[in-house]
């Protein structure tokens, strides 16, 4: 149980910086998801809070005390990786006590303990397989499990879904809270899959660049995007940016009117959820069907509007449209996201 | 990442002294045994004996090497004698590997893993070994190639091929090519095997057959390897050639240095034969020309074969 | 109709595969078969088998008593298997080093120790004999020892480190989580890992030890420093009219070798093809 604090942290390679001032606090017990596109940081932040990393400057604490000087192994941490991360010449049992024996436990504790996280995580079957026996799901339980043997402080995830098929994935995303609803650790998770961090996170941390662009829990995000890049980020699938205008306080599009902002008059980008628009006779958006694709409960139509931008509408399955027909489409006002030309939010 | 964990700052990199222990061994040794050497070669090719003496004489072994009658006559023998050990390796050896490891690729061919140990066995002979093989069968004292000859109804054709000036040369090459097929074979082998299936697939879907799949689509994916063995067959025709002929022919190379290569050219210079004595700055000089010799393709190949037969793979 | 011309094919194939196969396997078979014959029957029927009145043994007995070809052995045994030892426990070091970690001049230092890949170690002979002369080496196997050593590290480094370059870092990383020094790392860690490309780069590097005849021709051609390839080289020198004696020599430096090979063939042809060594 431990809170995990980083301040002013930065990473430079050579003379690159990766990483810009970081400020976090992660509460007690809490799940807080690092995404963002690959390239941004995520990872090498984590793997500083790993000590797999040194740090350019700024400090770490974990559960009050300063660690961005200590070895991982003196950390109270233990991490999952993508690849699994196994040793290949050791069976289950062996691979889940190795950190134990090193640390010299005794054997009655170790076998306490791979036992308590071989029934956790099911393993009990495959205690003397080799990994090269175990399925991929199977390898991800047991680098899972080793990590729980370790009773560390703070769980560290990189990535440990992406290497996994889209079925097993969903699986093991569901294990996973699972798990972190019965041990209520501190956990850190990176993440490519925004579908992930929306389901997992107490709170998501968006990276762009080697820089947070938002911090908040999943709904605020989802509701009130910082700027552009949350905004496309968050959401599937991702929202509809249209060049629109503004005009004492009224958008407009095409010369209709679609909903009310403080925005100073000028060129502006209005966001649009598809899940938000719903076919309406009287609404703004109005143009021609591309494309239709329909998935049985829902189907997603991609319209060309007037001035010759596209958007895409995600509407239940009672609708059909065919390539070429017109199609009008609407959205409460207060759906509607705001940016202005630095891509920031305006606030309705 | 420094053990200890000190209550003041660390230093932020810690002294990654186990970097220096993994590295020093294999440096230290490869630098003493065989970089150091080499150089040093490099620049006793610029001194002579006088008196017991070193002294700086610039270029002037290579001046001899090139210009006095003695040395120029042996010199460029040996280098010409290289270069048709050279062509005979590609134009022979390298075809008869493609071509063997081809047959081997074919994924329903039977007995394929039987075949390939077989025909790798060779390479790991000591050339003494094979050297002697082949000069007790082709000596006419044994009589098993004339008796063999004989037998095929051309006995007329036998010719003591080693003892003669005309043909042992290419004597020598075609037991050499014997032996070292294996190496070539294995490298394209290795090639083949990873051409992807799907590549294969749809060229088969496309229309090809055997053949044609190997002419227009694998052999183009495996071109890299045999810019490799091209150069494999460069370097080791240059120095490795030595052993063979030196088992085969003798320090001189005989008959009448016909077979004499840059190795063998090497040896007697440095150690001397006969009448003449053996000098080291003579041998280094021919040790540097050697070297710049294998310089001049190594960068052939890296700059021009290498950079322009683009990989595939990945 | 189809059926038959594959069948044809099949046939074509095997009988090329067949005649090099011939053309491989004939020249050793010659020589061990006659090895264990008479003399009159080496000469009177080559192609003949060992058996009967023809079979004798009276080579080997002159080869194995009447000479050092044992001793000829251990040192050519000592030489490649402290070698081998050498080269691919400080290649594996090495290629850890320079695959592992990020540190200034190790893109320099990579290039500089797979340099003699193209380079052969032979250019510099004459220093080099200079050298182990200077250090009280001449007519050693220590100075066999380091020269192969120094010569075979090049291309380990180099399999290693492409081989361990491609191996994921977080099993590394792991270990550091767990706690170990770096040193356990590479020693229960990565030592484990390359286990899979030990076989080929000790291939790649024993063949030219134990076939090579220009060091220990130079270095340490004495008497009790000879190795079996340059023993057998002046042994056929010496004897060329025992014709029993000669062939039992090249049939008992063949011997081992084969029987090795044998053994080894499969994991050996499996590391070489496996891309581990891809151009």
């Amino acid at each position: 149980m431990a809170t995990l604090e980083l301040k002013g942290v930065e990473k430079f390679f050579d003379a690159t910086q990766v990483i810009h001032d970081m400020n976090l606090s992660v509460a007690d017990g809490e799940l807080v998801v690092f995404v963002g596109p690959s390239g941004c940081g995520k990872s090498t932040l984590l793997r500083m809070i790993a000590g797999l990393e040194t740090l350019s400057s700024g400090e770490i604490h974990i559960d009050g005390q300063r660690v961005d000087y200590q070895p991982p192994s003196h950390r109270g941490i233990a991490m999952v990786f993508q690849s699994y991360a196994l040793y290949p010449h050791k069976d289950v049992r062996g691979n889940l006590g190795f950190s134990l024996k090193h640390d010299k436990v005794e054997k009655s504790e170790i076998d306490r303990r791979v036992n308590i996280a071989a029934d956790i995580l099911g393993l009990q079957e495959l205690m003397s397989r080799k990994p090269r026996e175990l399925s991929g799901g199977q390898r991800q339980r047991v680098a899972i499990g080793r990590a729980i043997v370790r009773e560390p402080k703070v769980f560290l995830f990189d990535e440990p879904l992406s290497n996994l098929d889209a079925a097993l994935r969903v699986h093991m995303r569901v294990e996973i809270l699972k798990l972190h609803q019965r041990l209520k650790n501190t956990m850190v998770y990176v993440t490519h899959d925004q579908v992930e961090a929306m389901t997992l996170a107490d709170r998501i941390v968006v990276f762009r660049a080697g820089k947070v662009e938002q911090i908040g829990t999943p709904l605020e995000l989802y509701r009130t995007p910082a700027n552009r890049f949350v905004a496309g980020f968050i959401g599937s699938p991702a929202m509809n940016f249209l060049d629109a205008h503004c005009k004492s306080g009224s958008v407009t599009l095409n010369g209709e009117a679609v909903c009310h902002s403080t925005h100073p008059d000028g060129s502006m980008t209005l966001g649009v959820r598809p899940e938000h628009l719903r076919v309406d006779q009287q609404g703004p958006f109005q143009g021609k069907v591309q494309v239709f694709e329909h998935l049985g409960g829902e189907a997603f139509v991609h319209l060309s509007l007037a001035d010759g931008q596209s958007m895409v509408a995600k509407l239940d399955g009672e609708h059909q449209f065919r390539p070429g027909d017109a199609c009008r489409l609407g959205i409460a006002a207060d759906k509607c996201h705001v940016f202005d030309r630095d891509g920031l939010r305006v606030s309705a | 990442m420094s053990q200890s964990a000190p209550s003041t700052r660390a230093p932020r990199a810690g002294r990654r002294w186990y970097i220096l222990v993994f590295l020093a061994p294999a440096t230290l040794i490869y630098t003493v045994f065989a970089i150091y050497p080499i150089f040093e070669s490099l620049r006793l090719s610029l001194y002579s004996a006088e008196e017991n003496q070193a002294v700086f004489v610039g270029l002037a072994n290579y001046a001899k090497l090139l210009g006095e009658p003695y040395w120029a006559d042996q010199f460029w023998n040996a280098f010409n004698n290289n270069v048709v050990l050279f062509l005979l390796h590609m134009l022979i050896q390298n075809p008869i590997a493609l071509a063997l490891a081809a047959l081997l690729s074919i994924p329903t061919l039977k007995g394929a893993a039987t075949y390939r140990t077989i025909f790798f066995l060779p390479t790991l002979l000591s050339v003494v070994v094979v050297g002697f093989i082949w000069q007790l069968i082709l000596s006419p004292l044994w009589g098993v190639t004339p008796d063999a000859m004989k037998a095929l109804g051309i006995g007329d054709l036998f010719r003591p091929w080693l003892g003669l000036e005309s043909s042992a040369l290419v004597t020598v090459t075609l037991i050499s090519i014997w032996q070292y097929v294996g190496i070539p074979l294995m490298l394209f082998y290795a090639a083949l095997l990873n051409v992807p299936e799907e590549t294969i697939e749809a060229a088969r879907i496309d229309g090809l057959n055997g053949w044609w799949i190997f002419w227009k689509v694998k052999l183009p994916l495996i071109l890299p390897t045999l810019g490799l063995v091209a150069i494999l067959t460069y370097i080791g025709n240059f120095t490795a050639s030595f052993d063979i002929i030196y088992s085969l022919q003798g320090g001189m190379a005989g008959p009448n240095f016909s077979t004499d290569v840059m190795g063998t050219f090497l040896f007697r210079s440095f150690f001397g034969f006969q009448a003449q004595l053996g000098d080291e700055y003579m041998g280094a000089t021919v040790a540097s020309a050697l070297f710049f010799i294998i310089l001049v393709g190594v960068g052939c190949y890296l700059f021009g074969v290498q950079r322009r037969l683009q990989r595939y793979d990945s | 109709m189809r059926r038959l011309q594959d069948r044809l094919g099949s046939v074509g194939i095997h009988a090329i595969l067949l005649s090099w196969t011939l053309l491989a396997l004939f020249p050793l078979a010659l020589i061990v078969l006659n090895s264990f014959k008479t003399r009159k029957a080496i000469f009177g029927d080559p192609l003949g088998l060992p058996t009967g009145k023809a079979l004798s043994l009276k080579g080997y007995e002159s080869v194995m008593t009447n000479s050092d070809f044992p001793m000829f052995f251990g040192n050519s045994l000592i030489v490649t298997c402290v070698s081998l030892f050498f080269i691919l426990l400080f290649g594996a070091m090495a290629a850890h080093a320079v695959s592992e970690y990020r540190f200034k001049g190790n893109t320099f230092i990579s290039i500089y120790l797979i340099l003699g890949i193209m380079v052969p170690i032979r250019l510099g002979t004459v220093a080099l004999l200079n050298l182990i002369v200077d250090l009280g080496l001449a007519n050693t196997l220590t100075a066999l020892i380091l020269v192969y050593t120094a010569q075979g590290l090049p291309i380990a480094i180099f399999i290693f480190s492409e081989f361990l370059r491609s191996v994921s870092r977080e099993i590394k990383d792991s270990a550091r989580i767990d706690g170990l020094s770096e040193y356990r790392i590479f020693f229960e860690v990565v030592i484990p890992l390359v286990r899979p490309v030990i076989a080929t780069v000790a291939v790649f590097s024993m063949i030219p030890i134990w076939n090579d005849l220009w060091f220990p021709l130079i270095l340490s051609p004495g008497e009790d420093t000879r190795t079996v390839t340059l023993g057998v080289q002046q042994f056929i020198g010496q004897y060329t009219v025992q014709w029993g004696s000669v062939l039992a020599a090249l049939s008992v430096a063949i011997l081992p070798v084969l029987i090795m090979y044998v053994i080894f063939s499969r994991q050996l042809i499996r590391g070489i093809t496996s891309g581990a060594v891809k151009g």
